[in-house]
């Protein structure tokens, strides 16, 4: 290994969004000719380390240095033009364009020609040069399989004579084999000199092909050394944290079934998702992103018609997949993505408060909003989960994130539920703001209902679940009961069955 | 139907094409890189006016077809800040620019040129003859006697079709009319690219506007782009954003329109508003029979959220 | 959506006069002068006030309906063709309902000047839904197709019998609106025009319809979340926006020209967008832009004949203040819209 100069170091890297510390001052470097693995769970700060590194994300402290040389690319092409190069994990192809022509739109070129035999060629070239097949240089990309699409994103980031690859999450949408072969290749990269960074939340994969660790948490890289001096459990460990609170919950978990999925697949040749959920239950799914979380929130918000399976509300079964019919079938959900899916940020907050067909419908008279009871709602939500706003007549967009976490779930809440299906219900919230929000779901399953959380945060899960299930791959393991075994459950969530 | 009825019909619908054809070029560019410009209609009529006054007050009507260019650019500048750059709404500004221009020209004309009646005329483009292919019955007057504007529309075609598909920046184009945030994260200015193609489809409009004033008309009147605007927004949304699409576009609906002034002549008995409305009719008919969104630009009116995909 | 502030609007409006004014100075004339003929012409008489009722009485129409689209992030750039399917329809009915008691035979008139907006407008909202075709597109389109038709129709099977000129019979007499005011054209359309407004501010702000159509606008994801029927309450903004433009022909037709002819609308229908959007989609707002626009095209003929100024200045007036409002208040107002 050469023992030179690293190829890239980051040090002392921060940054904020809004409230959320993303980073708080991350050392990280690679050297040539060496894979070096960033190991972290959903939100650990993983992607954000990585975009500083690659142009699209500007830090707001720390230094840079690319072979001795300093300061931060300004955008991505300067960070090309720098020979870096990243694959990022949503792909960043444009479907419409063929194979060739996106490997052309990446590649800087002084010439204005775009000779479609040529750019062919140099497909063809490149490819065979990282030793990856792409297939037809002339097929569009937006017909080709997800692992067709990953090498091409490969071969598009060792375009150029790139010294620096960054690879975010590269497997997770591949096959084992895939997987395989894309480790004999980063080998073979790594053999030629290049100095390759690989983020992943698989042990197994940087145990697999990694020549160095570093895990991080919250922001911060609290350890790192040689992944085949350590075990799976101490890498778990340092992943997942070592505090894990298994506090005693109040659950009084009941006998009544609130919530079935019997046999539910997304397509009829995916894994089939079965979970019962219990009165006085909060029931946890903890999955890296990408495994199933969304798929299985659309299927339970009315968003998406399941291939097969049922679907049980209070034992009655959901025949129309619509989010209003969930909702009258006593099933309320609070989204992902709080800004995006849950509020409009146009509206006031009372607006928001009342923005739900089944709610509006109560409060109003035919098709006539009832102003008052709705203003005197508002006002009373507002004030019984807290919702710090100077009056409902402020725009919602100047809440806090706990407080729009807070609306929401009020929201969901006042069309009396009796199931609550919440995705990363405290993601991006500070300690205060995410006690709260866990005070709202036991209030809530204390008066007979019951909660699903699906989230990333594996501490989360652990805190408020009785029941905890794993989604890896849209695989469903069966559910963990109290006390947990954390470990066990982060060797899962990291793709490791025992 | 006479041969002389029927060389007479061609050429005017060549000559009624050829705006068609500059600005939906110019609009097509735009629109494959994501900006679509209502306003059109009224980079053309300021380009109408430019050349026209340009053209009497200086005699020459190549300065015409310079200030067209300058004038429709200018109004692209001022679209192009407020979309591109600040993220507006496209249709908003669009508008917006209609209204100014159809303000401008209107005030600026009469001012200019009085509230007379007789119109003004001016030394137009002279046609230049293709010596042999200009004699070819029916089709050679049509194709073959235009002016250096005319022969540079049909020569555009090729050209837009090469720059879009065989060239870097066109392939630049492509990708920010089709994913902003991939393209910007492969290095792409996706600003900047869609500044250029928004200034383009300026300069063609006011190319095309130039051409109604200083050879088809050889004069202005108010209002004078009488809607080609919209007609060439619709000739892209015909020819499925392509240029040879486009070409074809425009040539139907030239023919359409010209059919209108020939129809008596012609003995047709069908009423001439039939063609008025057939290439409107055809395009919303092509439209609900290849369902609508298929070939469009998939970030087409979608302003740009700046910073990447965080 | 928010209302810009009282200093946004002063200066888009000092900007836009500042403009006009330059093109004035331009056009060799004292733009003190040109203003004051402008709003003498409006304000200064009965017969200008009545005037800009007259015009603000359309503007105001199709503006509430552009409104209404807008708002649920539907672009509805067909009410002029919306609003001369209107006229068509009440040019139509109007001569067969001679043995309708008035009153009734009025109301028959305008609804079917309403239907043919609402169906025109419905084409698009099918296509829409359907086949996923652009409203830009499709009512731009229908825009051209009712200019064609108006003008067949007019030359052809609907033109008045025996006379020599391409328009249609009169509207009868019994069923016209009413003169308020004569020999001023003020007519008792504007007040229905009033309280159009006053029922689609109703509708947009204190129906569930109104609230629904807001979320759908500003957020279609959030929307369909909460439960509603996001396609369908597209439909009904777009068939809804149709409707009042076709009204708005309607009133026209049977309060102001009596007859169907091919220059019949003045782009009234395009106007309109920049009057609904200077309004900020706002039904208050939009009124009163819609006055603000009337008194300008009700002054400007005055303008034209004591200042020498054409009246189309107006028009820059019109599109600085747009561009300038838009480009003050940066990327936040509406630019999500057409994302859908």
């Amino acid at each position: 290994m050469d023992a030179g100069l690293p190829a890239l170091r980051l040090r002392g890297i921060c940054k904020r969004f809004g409230s959320v510390e993303a980073l708080r001052g991350v050392c990280f470097e690679v050297r040539a000719g060496e894979i070096h693995a960033l190991l972290g769970e959903n939100g650990a700060g993983k992607t954000t380390l990585m975009n500083i590194a690659c142009g699209l994300v500007r830090p707001d402290g720390g230094t840079m240095e690319l072979d001795g040389r300093g300061g931060f690319p300004g955008s991505p092409a300067e960070a090309r033009r720098m020979r870096i190069g990243m694959v990022h994990q949503h792909f960043t192809l444009v479907d419409r364009l063929t194979v060739a022509e996106n490997l052309a739109l990446s590649v800087a070129t002084a010439s204005w020609r775009l000779d479609r035999r040529a750019m062919a060629q140099r497909a063809l070239d490149l490819a065979a040069k990282v030793g990856l097949e792409i297939g037809d240089p002339g097929a569009l990309v937006g017909d080709l399989p997800v692992g067709a699409r990953q090498r091409i994103e490969i071969v598009k980031a060792l375009a150029g004579e790139t010294r620096v690859l960054l690879l975010d999450e590269p497997t997770a949408v591949l096959t084992p084999a895939e997987v395989q072969q894309l480790f004999t290749v980063l080998r073979r990269l790594r053999d030629g000199g290049i100095a390759i960074a690989l983020i992943t939340h698989k042990l197994r994969e940087a145990r697999a092909v990694a020549d160095r660790v570093s895990v991080l948490r919250l922001g911060r890289v609290v350890g790192h050394g040689d992944p085949k001096a350590m075990s799976d459990r101490e890498l778990a460990a340092l992943l997942v944290g070592s505090a894990l609170p298994t506090a005693e919950l109040q659950h009084a978990v009941g006998k009544a079934e609130r919530l079935r999925l019997e046999g539910v697949r997304l397509t009829p040749e995916a894994a089939p998702w079965s979970l019962a959920v219990r009165e006085g239950e909060v029931f946890g799914i903890v999955g890296v992103d990408g495994n199933g979380q969304r798929e299985l929130f659309e299927i339970l918000a009315g968003l998406r018609r399941p291939a097969a399976g049922r679907v049980a509300v209070c034992g009655r079964e959901v025949s129309r997949f619509t989010p209003l019919a969930m909702l009258s079938a006593g099933l309320a959900s609070i989204p992902p993505d709080r800004r995006a899916d849950g509020l409009v940020s146009g509206m006031a907050v009372w607006e928001n408060l009342v923005l739900n067909a089944g709610l509006l419908a109560h409060f109003s008279h035919w098709g006539i909003l009832a102003a008052r009871d709705i203003r005197r709602f508002a006002a009373d939500c507002a004030h019984r989960f807290r919702i710090a706003a100077a009056d409902v007549d402020a725009p919602v967009a100047g809440l806090s994130g706990g407080n729009q976490q807070r609306l929401l779930i009020a929201r969901a809440l006042a069309t009396r539920p009796r199931v609550l299906v919440a995705v990363n219900p405290t993601r991006g919230l500070d300690v205060a703001a995410t006690r709260g929000v866990y005070e709202m779901l036991n209030e809530f399953v204390a008066a007979g209902n019951s909660a699903v959380v699906i989230s990333t945060d594996l501490d989360e899960a652990l805190e408020i679940s009785d029941r905890v299930a794993v989604l890896y791959r849209h695989r469903l393991s069966e559910p963990l009961e109290r006390p947990f075994a954390a470990e066990e459950i982060g060797l899962r969530m990291a793709g490791i069955w025992r | 139907m006479s041969e002389a009825v029927l060389a007479s019909l061609l050429q005017s619908a060549v000559n009624m094409a050829v705006p068609l054809l500059l600005a939906a070029l110019g609009e097509l560019v735009s629109e494959r890189a994501g900006v679509i410009n209502i306003g059109i209609e009224g980079k053309l009529l300021a380009g109408a006016f430019a050349a026209m006054s340009v053209a009497y007050v200086t005699g020459c009507p190549w300065a015409g077809v310079a200030a067209a260019t300058a004038a429709a650019a200018a109004l692209a500048a001022v679209a192009a800040y407020l979309t591109v750059v600040q993220g507006a709404n496209q249709i908003v500004v669009g508008t917006a620019i209609n209204l100014l221009a159809a303000g401008l020209t209107g005030v600026l004309y009469r001012a200019q040129f009085g509230v007379t009646g007789a119109a003004l005329t001016v030394s137009g483009l002279a046609p230049l003859r293709v010596p042999v292919l200009a004699d070819v019955p029916v089709v050679g007057a049509a194709f073959f006697e235009q002016t250096w504007l005319g022969y540079a529309a049909f020569a555009l075609v090729p050209v837009v079709s090469w720059f879009l598909f065989s060239s870097v920046p066109g392939l630049r184009v492509r990708a920010v009319g089709e994913d902003p945030a991939a393209a910007e994260a492969e290095g792409v200015a996706v600003e900047r690219t869609r500044l250029g193609a928004v200034m383009f489809c300026g300069v063609l409009s006011g190319l095309a506007g130039a051409y109604l004033a200083v050879v088809y008309a050889r004069t202005f009147i108010e209002g004078m782009s009488a809607g080609r605007g919209f007609v060439a927004l619709a000739i892209v949304v015909f020819g499925r954003w392509m240029p040879s699409g486009v070409l074809a576009g425009a040539l139907l609906f030239g023919l359409a329109t010209a059919i209108q002034f020939h129809f008596q002549a012609m003995g047709l008995a069908i009423p001439y508003q039939f063609f008025l409305v057939l290439p409107y009719g055809l395009t919303l008919l092509i439209l609900a029979l290849v369902s609508g969104r298929a070939a469009a630009p998939a970030a087409l009116g979608v302003p740009r959220a700046r910073g990447g995909q965080l | 959506m928010r209302i810009p502030s009282g200093l946004q609007w002063a200066v888009a409006l000092a900007a836009a006069f500042a403009a006009s004014g330059a093109v004035v100075l331009l056009a060799g004339r004292n733009p003190l002068g040109v203003y004051r003929a402008l709003f003498e012409g409006a304000l200064g008489s009965t017969a200008g006030l009545a005037e800009v009722g007259v015009k603000g009485c359309p503007l105001l129409l199709c503006a509430l309906g552009i409104a209404v689209a807008f708002r649920t992030g539907v672009w509805n750039i067909g009410a002029e063709g919306q609003f001369l399917f209107g006229a068509l329809a009440a040019a139509w009915v109007a001569p067969h309902l001679t043995a309708v008691p008035p009153l009734p035979g009025a109301g028959v008139v305008l609804a079917a000047a309403a239907a043919a907006g609402a169906g025109s407008a419905g084409v698009a909202a099918l296509l829409k839904q359907h086949r996923g075709v652009s409203e830009v597109i499709s009512t731009i389109m229908l825009n051209f197709i009712a200019l064609g038709v108006v003008s067949y129709l007019v030359q052809g099977p609907l033109m008045e019998a025996g006379g020599s000129y391409p328009q249609t019979d009169p509207v009868p007499e019994a069923l016209r609106l009413r003169r308020l005011l004569p020999p001023t054209r003020l007519h008792s359309g504007v007040a229905l025009a009033l309280v159009a407004a006053v029922g689609v501010g109703f509708l947009l702000l204190r129906t569930r319809f109104g609230f629904a159509a807001k979320a759908v606008g500003a957020n279609p994801r959030a929307a369909a979340l909460a439960g509603f029927p996001v396609a369908r309450i597209r439909t009904a903004a777009l068939v809804l926006s149709g409707a009042l433009a076709g009204f708005a022909g309607g009133v026209e037709l049977s309060a102001v020209t009596y007859r169907l002819y091919e220059r019949f609308s003045p782009g009234y229908g395009f106007t309109a967008i920049a009057v609904a959007l200077l309004g900020r989609l706002h039904p208050a707002g939009v009124a009163a832009a819609a006055i603000f626009f009337a008194v300008l095209e009700a002054g400007s003929d005055t303008m034209q004949r004591t200042a020498g100024i054409p009246s189309v200045l107006v028009s820059v007036v019109q599109g600085t203040v747009i561009l300038v409002l838009v480009g003050l208040e940066r990327r936040e107002w509406l630019a999500r819209g057409m994302a859908q």
